[in-house]
């Protein structure tokens, strides 16, 4: 978590890195929102602290946040005795410039870095000055924090299941990259957002499978079907993780199932490629699926 | 009434000021620490000195 804040140090302005992440989930008004809680997130899910940082998932608004580490049952009130006793490096803190403790009226918040043992706290925050900073605040300014339980594993791994949803065409002796136009998943906006992209958000493991139906061919065609991983930004291939040769049957399809484990991080990403070597164009029907899992390591 | 949706929330509770209170002492507080003054940022970069509590979060 302090990796990931220390990382931001120097950010400044809007719309930068966190508050886009943030508006890519959550909706172009967090864009030019004041960002000190979405930068919190930002550092929880680049660090894959998701689960101990974000209990009821993102946040941008500093009350809500704070609530659900009193709902944990977490909360320290910000005075001086319990800072110098129970603030610990990662521990969330809240802050009400009008010095007050009450949840409702916090105004702003950042991560501990150190307790510096005289009831202050060395801090690094998102949005103060409109960028990413270390303060040193005391409890004249600390309504209260929470000490997340860092270390704390997802129960269950995050899926994502995918749709075709359209007929694709495949030019004779081209490639293509497979536009997902249906996603199925209790995170909707976690994947798949430039339609052929699956990201994971830390490092994972990924257990996926490819229901892939292709027509339009003629009998012993060739093509190829691929598990890709690409950088990024999708600019650039790596290699293919996956990759099987199929031949059309007597009625020039190609149904197949591509299964594979991979690693995925916030480095790269993932695609599913058709590379149709045959000499006629191919359609990937609209009934393709796939469903990754994507486990923590 | 419906309730505010969580943007309509920061615009009018999260950083409506800009700045919070600091301590008198901070940037020396920084620099004991041992961050150093980037003048280009005006951010203290860098790991700083050990901190002997840093293993007590089990993970931050």
């Amino acid at each position: 978590m302090l990796e990931a804040a220390r990382a931001t140090l120097g950010m400044k302005g809007r719309p930068n890195t966190i508050t886009r992440d943030y508006a890519r989930r959550n909706g172009d008004e967090f864009l030019s929102a004041a960002w000190c809680d979405q930068a919190v997130t930002y550092w929880a899910r680049q660090s894959d602290n998701v689960a101990a940082v974000l209990p009821k998932g993102d946040r941008a608004y500093t009350v809500w946040h704070a609530q659900d580490g009193q709902k944990l049952g977490r909360w320290f009130a910000g005075t001086a005795a319990n800072l110098k006793a129970h603030a610990k490096p990662g521990a969330i803190v809240f802050f009400d410039w009008k010095g007050g403790d009450a949840i409702g009226a916090v105004d702003h918040v950042g991560v501990v870095e150190r307790n510096l043992g005289d009831g202050r706290v060395q801090t690094i925050e998102g949005n103060t000055g409109d960028a990413c900073k270390r303060r040193v605040r005391s409890a004249s300014v600390i309504a209260g924090f929470w000490n997340p339980e860092y270390g704390l594993e997802d129960d269950v791994p995050e899926v994502v299941s995918l749709g075709a949803g359209q007929d694709q065409k495949v030019a004779a002796g081209a490639e293509m990259v497979v536009r997902w136009h249906t996603e199925f998943t209790d995170d909707p906006k976690a994947h798949g957002d430039d339609g052929v992209a699956v990201r994971a958000s830390g490092t994972r493991w990924c257990v996926c499978d490819a229901l892939v139906k292709i027509g339009g061919l003629q009998p012993g065609d060739e093509l190829d079907v691929a598990w890709s991983r690409y950088d990024r930004d999708g600019e650039k291939f790596l290699d293919d993780a996956w990759r099987l040769t199929c031949h059309a049957d007597s009625t020039g399809r190609v149904e197949v199932s591509l299964g594979g484990q991979l690693s995925l991080s916030t480095t790269n990403q993932l695609r599913l490629r058709v590379l149709n070597s045959s000499p006629r164009p191919a359609t990937v029907e609209k009934v393709t699926t796939a469903r990754i899992a994507l486990f923590k390591r | 009434m419906p309730e505010p949706s969580e943007a309509e929330l920061v615009v009018t509770g999260v950083d409506t000021h800009d700045w919070g209170a600091t301590e008198d002492d901070e940037e020396q507080v920084l620099r004991d620490l041992g961050y150093v003054l980037n003048p280009l940022t005006g951010i203290y970069e860098g790991d700083g000195h050990p901190d002997p509590d840093a293993r007590e979060d089990g993970g931050a």
